[in-house]
C-alpha cells in the first residue's frame, strides 16, 4: 500500500500534536518503524491521564486497554500526568478489556485518547466511571463534518483503514480475533458501546457523540491545575513589571472594568483565561476598533450574558441586560463559556432582519467542538435575538431563519489557550468587520476566513500582546493606595436583614 | 414568595423583614437582596457604602471564596468600590453573584 507518503504527514502530525516533544518522538518513530506497518500507522496517538498522577498500576491499566505487547507502545510519562504512545490501533479496536477488568484493578483515571490524523480531524475515545461503571464513550472534534457525517469522515481517514479487507492485504498473517466480523461497517468503529461490551461485539450503533471527558478535577501535564488561580511568584514577577492590575472604562459603559493583579497574572502562560480578561479585552478593543465603520459596526456582549441566558427561563430575568444592548449593530459578537471552554459566537444579520429575515450564526473554536456545541448554542442566541428583535421592532413578528456556520479556525496546540484564541478572533473580527460580513455572507456553508493576525507558530498563543496591552492600562501606586484607604471602613455600615432559598427556575 | 420560606437571620432583624419598615424608608439606607443560583441574602446599606461589604457578608453567609464569585447589577459587573448611589439602585434591587468563569480546554455538554 502507498502508506510512504503519509506516513511523513503522520510524523509531522505528531509533532505538532499535543503533549509531543522530539525526544519522544525519535524513539517513537524508531520503535515505529522497526515494527510491521500498522494499520492506521498515520494517526498520531496521545493521552492524557486525568488525574492527580498515575495510580500505581495505572500503566499496566494501559497496556491491558490497549492489550498491546510492552514493545509495540513506547510510554513516557511526562510530569507523572502526561501518556503518549504510538499503537497499533486496530488492537485498540478488537482488545478492549472487558469492563471489570479495569474496575478490578487499581482506579483508573478518567481517561481519554485522543486520536488524531494528518487532517487535523481528532476523535476521542472516553472513559469515564459513572456510578462504579466505567463507560467509554467516542466523540468527535472534527471541525469541519457535521456530527451526521461521522460515518463519512470514518471512511476518509486513515481511521477507516481499520477496514477488514485492508488488514487483510497489509498484514494477511496476523492472527486476529476480528476478522470474523469483516462486513462491519466504518460506524462501528465510532460507537462507544461496542468497546466496553466486548469480547462479545455489540451490533452497530450510531456514533455517540457525548463528550465527557470526566475532567472537571483536571490536571495539566504541567502538574498544576490551570484554572487555579496564579501563584504569589508570578504575580510577584507582574508586579516587578509594574503590573499590578488594570483598569478601563469603556465609551459604551458607565463604570470602569477592573483587572486584578491575579486576573492578570492569568495572562501567563499555561493559565486559563478568565471572564475577567475576556471582557476587559473585549471592552479594550470594541472601543479601538468596533466603530470606525459606521456600517460595520460591533457589539461584544459580556461573558454573563449567554450564561444567564441559558438558565431556565433567563431570559425574562434579564430585561435591564437587554435593554443595555445596542439594538443597531451589524455584528454581535457573543464569548461563550462552558466549564472550561471558551467559543465565539458571531451573528450578523440583526440589522438588516426585517429585508432579509436571515440570522447568521457563525461560531469559532479552536478546539474544532463548534459543530457539537451548534445544536446547544443556536436556541439559547435565537432566543437571545427574539427578545432582542421585540425590543427593535415591537410590531413585527420574529420568524427568521436562523443559519449556523461553523468557521474554520487556527486551533490551539495546547490545553490552556482557548481563551487567547477567543480575543484573536474577536480582535481579528473587529479589525475588519466588513471583510467578516461579506465573507460569511459570500459562502453560507463553512466559512474559511482568513485569520491572517493569528499567530500558530509559538507554543503557546501569543500572551504577551495582550500583557502588553495591560500594561497600557496598568493601575498606578496612586490608585491602588487609595483603593487601600478605602478599604477601611465599619462593619456596621451593611446589615444582613433575611437570607432565603431560591428555588430552581423561579423568577426572582 | 411565601413566609415560610424566608429563614430570619436572627430574632432582632426577624421583625424587620418587609420593604415597609421604618428603616427602609430612610432615604439613606436601601435594601439590597443578592442572589446567587441557591440562597437569596438581604442586606440593609447605606447608600454611600461600598458595596463590597455586601459581598463580604454574602461570601460569609454561603461560605463562598469572594474571588470566584462576580456580582451584577443590570447586567455589569460592579465594582468594589462601586456604592448603591453610585449605581442608582433602588430599593429591593437585585445584585446577582456569579461564579467565576475560566477556560483553557476542556468541554462538558450540558
Amino acid at each position: 500500500m502507498s502508506n510512504k507518503p503519509s506516513r511523513h504527514v503522520k510524523d509531522r502530525g505528531l509533532m505538532h500534536s499535543l503533549n509531543t516533544r522530539p525526544a519522544q518522538y525519535k524513539s517513537l518513530s524508531q520503535m515505529n518503524s522497526s515494527k510491521p506497518r500498522k494499520v492506521l500507522a498515520n494517526c498520531s496517538v496521545s493521552c492524557l491521564i486525568l488525574e492527580d498522577g498515575p495510580a500505581p498500576g495505572t500503566e499496566k491499566v494501559f497496556k491491558a486497554i490497549l492489550h498491546l505487547s510492552p514493545t509495540a507502545i513506547d510510554i513516557t510519562w511526562d510530569h507523572k500526568r502526561l501518556l503518549s504512545f504510538w499503537a497499533d490501533l486496530s488492537s485498540v479496536e478488537q482488545n478492549i478489556p472487558h469492563e471489570d477488568y479495569l474496575l478490578r484493578g487499581n482506579r483508573p483515571a478518567p481517561i481519554r485518547i485522543r486520536f488524531e490524523d494528518k487532517n487535523d480531524k481528532v476523535l476521542f475515545l472516553n472513559y469515564a466511571r459513572k456510578k462504579d461503571k466505567l463507560r467509554s464513550s467516542f466523540s468527535s472534534l472534527s471541525s469541519v463534518e457535521s456530527p451526521a457525517k461521522l460515518k463519512l469522515i470514518g471512511s476518509k481517514t486513515p481511521i477507516s483503514t481499520l477496514d477488514q479487507p485492508e488488514i487483510e492485504k497489509e498484514d494477511p498473517n496476523r492472527k486476529s480475533s476480528s476478522k470474523n466480523d469483516s462486513p462491519q461497517t466504518n460506524e462501528e468503529h465510532y460507537s462507544g458501546n461496542s468497546f466496553s461490551n466486548s469480547p462479545e461485539r455489540a451490533k452497530p450503533k450510531r456514533p455517540r457523540l457525548v463528550v465527557d471527558y470526566a475532567a472537571e478535577d483536571s490536571l495539566d501535564e504541567l502538574g498544576m491545575d490551570p484554572a487555579e488561580e496564579p501563584t504569589e511568584e508570578s504575580i510577584a514577577d507582574l508586579k516587578k513589571r509594574g503590573i499590578n492590575g488594570a483598569s478601563y472604562t469603556s465609551v459604551s459603559e458607565r463604570r470602569a472594568i477592573k483587572l486584578a493583579a491575579s486576573d492578570v497574572g492569568r495572562l501567563l502562560p499555561r493559565y486559563y483565561l478568565n471572564d475577567n480578561l475576556i471582557n476587559f479585552f473585549s471592552r479594550v478593543f470594541m472601543d479601538e476598533y468596533g466603530n470606525q465603520d459606521s456600517k460595520f459596526s460591533t457589539h461584544v456582549f459580556s461573558t454573563y450574558f449567554y450564561s444567564q441566558a441559558k438558565k431556565a427561563s433567563g431570559l425574562d430575568r434579564m430585561a435591564s441586560w437587554l435593554s443595555k444592548v445596542p439594538l443597531d449593530k451589524s455584528i454581535y459578537l457573543i464569548p461563550i463559556h462552558g466549564a472550561y471552554h471558551w467559543t465565539l459566537a458571531a451573528v450578523i444579520g440583526f440589522d438588516t432582519i426585517l429585508e432579509g429575515n436571515t440570522l447568521s450564526l457563525i461560531l469559532s473554536d479552536s478546539l474544532g467542538v463548534a459543530n457539537i456545541k451548534a445544536r446547544g448554542i443556536k436556541p439559547v442566541v435565537k432566543d437571545i435575538f427574539r427578545k432582542l428583535f421585540e425590543l427593535k421592532y415591537p410590531n413585527e413578528v420574529f420568524q427568521p431563519k436562523i443559519c449556523t456556520i461553523i468557521a474554520k479556525t487556527p486551533s490551539q496546540s495546547n490545553s490552556v489557550d482557548c481563551g487567547v484564541f477567543i480575543l484573536d478572533y474577536v480582535t481579528d473580527i473587529l479589525r475588519d468587520p466588513k471583510r467578516f460580513v461579506e465573507e460569511v455572507n459570500k459562502k453560507r456553508s463553512l466559512l474559511e476566513l482568513d485569520w491572517d493576525d493569528i499567530s500558530t507558530n509559538s507554543d503557546y498563543g501569543d500572551r504577551e500582546k495582550y500583557l502588553s496591552i495591560v500594561q497600557k492600562y496598568a493601575t498606578s501606586e496612586e490608585e491602588l493606595k487609595v483603593a487601600a484607604s478605602s478599604e477601611i471602613g465599619s462593619p456596621l455600615d451593611i446589615e444582613e436583614v433575611k437570607v432565603s432559598k431560591v428555588k430552581r427556575n423561579r423568577r426572582i | 414568595m411565601s413566609e415560610d420560606q424566608k429563614v430570619p437571620v436572627d430574632e432582632m432583624n426577624a421583625q424587620t423583614v418587609g420593604n415597609s419598615t421604618p428603616e427602609t424608608a430612610n432615604k439613606d439606607l436601601l435594601q439590597v437582596r443578592v442572589s446567587d443560583s441557591n440562597t437569596e441574602v438581604y442586606f440593609r446599606v447605606k447608600r454611600d457604602t461600598p458595596l463590597r461589604r455586601v459581598f463580604e457578608g454574602f461570601c460569609k453567609r454561603t461560605g463562598k471564596d469572594m474571588k470566584s464569585l462576580r456580582f451584577l447589577y443590570e447586567g455589569e459587573r460592579i465594582n468594589e468600590d462601586d456604592t448603591p448611589q453610585s449605581l442608582d439602585m433602588e430599593n429591593e434591587d437585585l445584585i446577582e453573584a456569579l461564579n467565576q468563569q475560566v477556560g483553557g480546554l476542556f468541554y462538558r455538554q450540558g
